[in-house]
């Protein structure tokens, strides 16, 4: 029964409750975004608390739309935690949509005090279809008595293929079922009985493995009389007990069993926690060796047609083969086949523009939670923060998105508690009492810089250095500034003062530095003044991007410049070229900038001739010529990493093998800024 | 406790590496030479869509020419071992891949050629094994691209 509150108090309590619940769903929030990843048992009955607190809070302010949302979420839930229903991909979208949905009542309830207008039952529907969905009655006995039988018998040895199909069932919300069927006694032709069953699961779900295998005739028709199927399904027994209905079986049982590979007992226990069927997860996997992403599904669409197209092309091609088999006319040939490679020009770059598009995604996915993370943070610490976010249209490879978000929100936390220093002290220090962070995105060539600054007190370096010695770094006592910075990407490094972590999730600078430098191939840097801040800049390489550049070639290898880092082309005359404090130089645009050659680079020397081809190139602000033999076309090109084996001097950010097998090597700009004066 | 390696043969001697970190064993075909990489580098291959270095490990390990030379070599048994080490792979050039080994992980050291300092550092041990002896290579040395290669590459 909602308490009516009216008068003075009312605004006060509204306050109190939207303070309250704000905090509640930027949890629920946080829960289920980790539960993306990892849905252990502890997450899942956190966020059962949190949308039990939010039913109960809003009830008894008397908002009952926002209520019955919670009340939906929170049955779901309860199913999940009983383990009579998987936290599938579906669920987790309607929770998801669900918090979302509450943040913005709450916003609406902020502004104008009520939650009229506000229509939560499309959610509430799909949540209570959702609780609806539970196994049928049949299911295992219980997932404690799955998880014996599991360690009991002792899982097949699955080979790599097997591994392969049994991951990606996994990372469709799917679990690895163990099917036993059993041929009555007296039936004299067991192994046709179970390759009906085998065959009818074929229909309905993937069967990984068959013990003793379905493949070929059996020898022994009595090795049949116990049967056992690993399959991977959706959640829910039906399909599987539709497809073992068969005459002559005595009995099937259905096992879900944790996925192989998984962190002993971890996928047990989720397997049963969690819902007894297997919730996609493997808390231990860092996200650098996940491989799946989510695809809107019209994007899939519109790749799948231009694969149908493809399909078409060949046969047309097959056709043409048949006809030159045949004695077709040459020009006739010839024709078709002009047609067809100028249809399939277009459909390959179609399916380039799709392919990347489903790959890229703006910045602003990670940046955007950042606001309400600096408030929270602000609000804990008693830190006013003004947060300041640059370039979140910067596209990114989304199968980045997950494993930057956790270190910026990382570096943000450390800036907000360690970085930032308290109002009173700003003022002393003749600071704006507000602190500042700035979270900026922008691409760069083939590279994305993402940079963090605050304008806090900076990094101790020599407190650092006093902890590095602590700790036995050799030299420490020694290093210069930058070394002692980079001291605190070790592992271990933690001090208080240096790093730590506001929500006491434990994850340190080393973290970061791993995450940045192994998993993404990027790499991270500290820069700081004393009492003016820091900055935290990483450089990712987009690992699979195609990018437009320029074509050069010099001393017949080919390199490519993004036009991004390309500033024009230029023919430089010798005579313009001359020497400034042991460095060339020539005039451009009213500068004086710098000349390299591209032989030069590589450490050899610049050809002599009376004119050059160049092109000037661009990071930053830097501007610098490039002496290249022959300047080519311009053309898109897909990037990949390239090994420090074959790039010793790390002149280059990636590389690319064209069609015609021939290697290009894509420059890395950032030289120029290194040696601009 | 017993690690099993995958054997091969460089010159006159008998390499192994840790079967679990060999990817796949490709025939040295279309290598394409990279000119800024160091000598020991013979160029990149392709493999699924990545671009992969391929080391000389006659050229790394220091194997002189007069040792390098096998009379029993056969030119189309030479093999390109493809192996990751951490977030990397990278291809060996070999002369001849042989068989799956068993090795006591126990490591002795003496049958690391004394008289070979090039070789040595990139040997994590040696064991003996049917009468003969398998030099443990080890990848993170081979692999190492660090400032002691800057200039090598220069052409």
């Amino acid at each position: 029964m909602p308490v009516m509150v009216n008068g003075p108090d009312e605004a006060r309590l509204r306050r109190a409750f939207l303070e309250e619940a704000e905090e509640i769903v930027q949890r629920l929030s946080e829960s289920l975004a980790h539960m993306e990843e990892s849905a252990d048992r502890e997450l899942v009955n956190e966020v059962f608390r949190l949308t039990h607190s939010l039913k109960s809070e809003s009830a008894l302010m008397g908002y009952q739309s926002l209520s019955r949302l919670a009340h939906a979420m929170e049955d779901v839930l309860g199913k999940v935690r009983s383990g009579s229903l998987s936290l599938g991909r579906e669920a987790l979208d309607l929770l998801t949509a669900g918090a979302d949905r509450s943040a913005v009542m709450m916003a609406d309830i902020s502004r104008t005090g009520t939650e009229d207008g506000a229509d939560v039952e499309d959610l509430v529907g799909s949540l209570a279809v959702l609780v609806g969905k539970e196994s049928a009655p049949g299911a295992p006995a219980g997932p404690a008595a799955a998880r014996t039988l599991a360690s009991a018998r002792g899982e097949p040895a699955f080979d790599a293929v097997e591994l392969r199909r049994i991951e990606e069932a996994r990372d469709r919300g799917e679990s690895l079922v163990r099917l036993t069927v059993r041929v009555l006694p007296d039936e004299p032709m067991k192994f046709a009985r179970a390759f009906l069953v085998f065959s009818n699961l074929e229909q309905v779900v993937n069967v990984i493995r068959a013990v003793p295998p379905m493949d070929g005739l059996p020898t022994r028709d009595e090795e049949y009389a116990e049967t056992v199927f690993y399959l991977t399904a959706p959640p829910g027994d039906e399909l599987l007990e539709g497809a073992s209905r068969v005459d002559q079986i005595e009995s099937t049982a259905v096992e879900r069993i944790g996925f192989p590979g998984a962190a002993a007992g971890v996928d047990a226990s989720v397997a049963a926690e969690g819902a007894g069927e297997g919730a996609p997860t493997e808390p231990q996997a860092r996200p650098a060796e996940k491989s799946s992403i989510r695809v809107d599904t019209r994007k899939l669409d519109e790749l799948w047609s231009f694969v149908a197209e493809l399909v078409i092309h060949k046969a047309h091609i097959s056709r043409l083969c048949d006809g030159v088999a045949r004695g077709m006319e040459a020009a006739m040939i010839h024709e078709e086949l002009l047609e067809s490679a100028d249809s399939l020009e277009k459909l390959s770059s179609g399916m380039q523009q799709a392919m990347r598009d489903t790959r890229m995604i703006p910045i602003s996915i990670i940046f955007s939670k950042f606001p309400r993370l600096v408030r929270d943070l602000s609000r804990k610490l008693g830190k006013p923060v003004e947060l300041a976010l640059e370039g979140e249209d910067t596209e990114i490879d989304r199968s980045l998105v997950e494993s930057l978000s956790d270190p910026l929100t990382h570096i943000i936390r450390n800036s907000v508690d360690h970085g930032l220093e308290f109002p009173e002290e700003r003022v002393r220090l003749g600071k704006p009492e507000k602190g500042r962070i700035t979270v900026s995105a922008r691409r760069q060539g083939g590279t994305i810089v993402i940079e963090l600054a605050d304008d806090g007190r900076g990094l101790d370096t020599e407190r650092i250095r006093r902890k590095g010695m602590d700790m036995g770094v050799p030299n420490a006592s020694a290093m210069t500034e930058a070394q002692v910075r980079e001291l605190v990407f070790l592992p271990g490094f933690s001090t208080k003062d240096v790093v730590t972590d506001v929500s006491g999730r434990g994850v340190g600078m080393d973290v970061v530095a791993t995450r940045v430098r192994t998993d993404l191939r990027g790499d991270v840097e500290l820069a700081s003044e004393p009492g003016r801040g820091t900055r935290v800049i990483l450089r990712l390489p987009l690992t699979l991007t195609i990018v437009n550049s320029l074509l050069l070639a010099d001393q017949g290898q080919l390199y490519a410049v993004p036009l991004s880092d390309l500033d024009s082309t230029a023919k430089l005359p010798a005579a313009d070229i001359s020497l400034e404090d042991g460095a060339e130089v020539a005039p451009w645009m009213g500068e004086v900038i710098r000349v390299h050659s591209m032989s030069g680079l590589l450490g050899g020397d610049r050809p002599s001739r009376d004119e050059y081809f160049a092109v000037v190139l661009r990071h930053g602000d830097g501007r610098a010529f490039l002496i290249v033999d022959e300047l080519m076309e311009e053309r898109e090109i897909v990037i990949k990493p390239v090994d420090d084996l074959v790039n010793p001097l790390r002149l280059f950010s990636g590389v690319s093998i064209l069609e015609d097998g021939r290697l290009v090597f894509i420059l890395d700009t950032s030289f120029v800024r290194r040696d601009n004066f | 406790m017993k690690a099993r390696y995958l054997s091969f043969i460089l010159g006159t001697g008998r390499y192994c590496v840790p079967v679990e970190q060999v990817m796949q064993i490709v025939r040295p075909d279309g290598i394409l030479r990279v000119p800024t990489a160091p000598r020991f580098v013979t160029g990149v291959i392709r493999l699924r869509g990545d671009v992969i270095p391929v080391v000389d490990l006659k050229e790394r390990l220091g194997i002189t020419r007069e040792a390098m030379e096998n009379p029993g070599r056969n030119a189309s048994r030479a093999r390109i071992i493809v192996i990751t080490a951490g977030s990397r792979s990278c291809g060996l050039s070999v002369d001849e891949v042989r068989e799956i080994v068993d090795i006591d992980e126990s490591l002795d050291s003496d049958g690391i050629p004394e008289d070979e300092p090039a070789r040595r550092q990139f040997v994590r041990g040696a064991a003996r094994k049917d009468g003969g002896a398998f030099l443990i290579l080890d990848l993170q040395r081979v692999l190492a691209a660090g400032r002691d290669l800057a200039g090598a590459g220069a052409v």
